[in-house]
């Protein structure tokens, strides 16, 4: 399966989400700065990377995990994902797109603004991690309900790949 | 092969395109009574912009498609890039076409008031942005080797 976690810029709340499915960050404890710091992306694209879907790595049950900045089309975005599938008849299963900005706060839109916009990062980056933590347990949250979904899909794969 | 013409609906620009494509659209006599004519004219609500919508088939057998992609035209065509390959369809499987620039004027009138709900007069400034939409997207067409009847 393919998983993209998308929101405006591709470059904290969605590369943040996909980490932790990824197994990259702690869920019983906050990250500190330095590990989200590290993470691949992780405030780095910038207005001309939005559009791009990058992959971030493979989950522990082989699932591709993505990230996509798409601005303000979050609908449109779905719409066409989900119709393109249809048109060249890849079955919808496949695919899963998650939406990660309901879970972004003004300190991730002032920071992310800040640093990726106006490239004024020494002072957007801080505003940046404190917006993340404010917002990690819901996106830790969001990511486990996102595994809990797809989990019987993994446990048939997994039972196949055994068998 | 699929082709698919992107503009801000999917309904307006990329269909007069598609129509044109198609030979659906001859010509400028009656320009405006054969666009309204064509199926899926100005049909759209607005929240499913982005949906592929099927138009017709080519003389070549090509399935004929148009795509809305709202104003960020183009993140969004990269955007369709990219899902297109994700999925594995390999280049010469498709082919895109992105007529955004020859968005009119009235065009984005229209689409204003269409959010206002005022139907009827978005309708009036779509069927006012014919006849210029006609003359930006032919040239387009002709810089993409897309063949017009």
């Amino acid at each position: 399966m393919n998983i993209i976690y998308h929101c405006y810029g591709g470059a904290h709340s969605s590369v943040t989400a996909a980490s932790l499915h990824l197994g990259w960050l702690p869920t019983d404890r906050l990250p500190t700065d330095q590990e989200l710091k590290a993470l691949p992306y992780f405030d780095r694209p910038i207005g001309k990377d939005h559009g791009n879907i990058r992959f971030m790595g493979k989950d522990e049950f082989n699932n591709e995990i993505y990230v996509l900045g798409r601005r303000n089309e979050s609908k449109v975005f779905e719409n066409m994902a989900t119709g393109l599938l249809e048109v060249f008849g890849v079955s919808s299963n496949d695919y899963q797109f998650i939406n990660v900005m309901p879970y972004v706060n003004w300190k991730m839109v002032v920071g992310g603004f800040s640093s990726r916009k106006l490239l004024i990062t020494p002072i957007g980056r801080p505003i940046i991690l404190a917006g993340v933590k404010y917002a990690y347990w819901q996106i830790v949250s969001l990511v486990q309900s996102v595994k809990i979904c797809i989990a019987s899909n993994n446990s048939i794969r997994a039972t196949t790949v055994e068998e | 092969m699929k082709i698919f013409f992107l503009c801000r609906t999917g309904h307006h620009t990329s269909l007069l395109a598609a129509g044109l494509h198609l030979g659906l659209i001859k010509g400028s006599k009656g320009l405006r009574h054969v666009v309204l004519g064509i199926r899926g004219w100005n049909d759209i609500n607005l929240k499913d912009v982005g949906t592929p919508f099927y138009v017709g088939m080519d003389k070549d057998n090509n399935e004929i498609y148009t795509i809305g992609i709202a104003s960020n035209s183009f993140m969004m065509e990269r955007v369709v890039n990219e899902i297109i390959k994700l999925i594995g369809i390999e280049a010469e499987e498709r082919r895109i076409i992105n007529v955004s620039e020859a968005v009119s004027g009235w065009t984005r009138i229209g689409l204003a008031i269409k959010k206002m709900h005022l139907n009827s007069l978005a309708k009036m400034a779509f069927n006012r942005g014919i006849e210029s939409e006609l003359k930006k997207v032919q040239p387009i067409l002709r810089k993409s080797n897309i063949t017009t009847c």
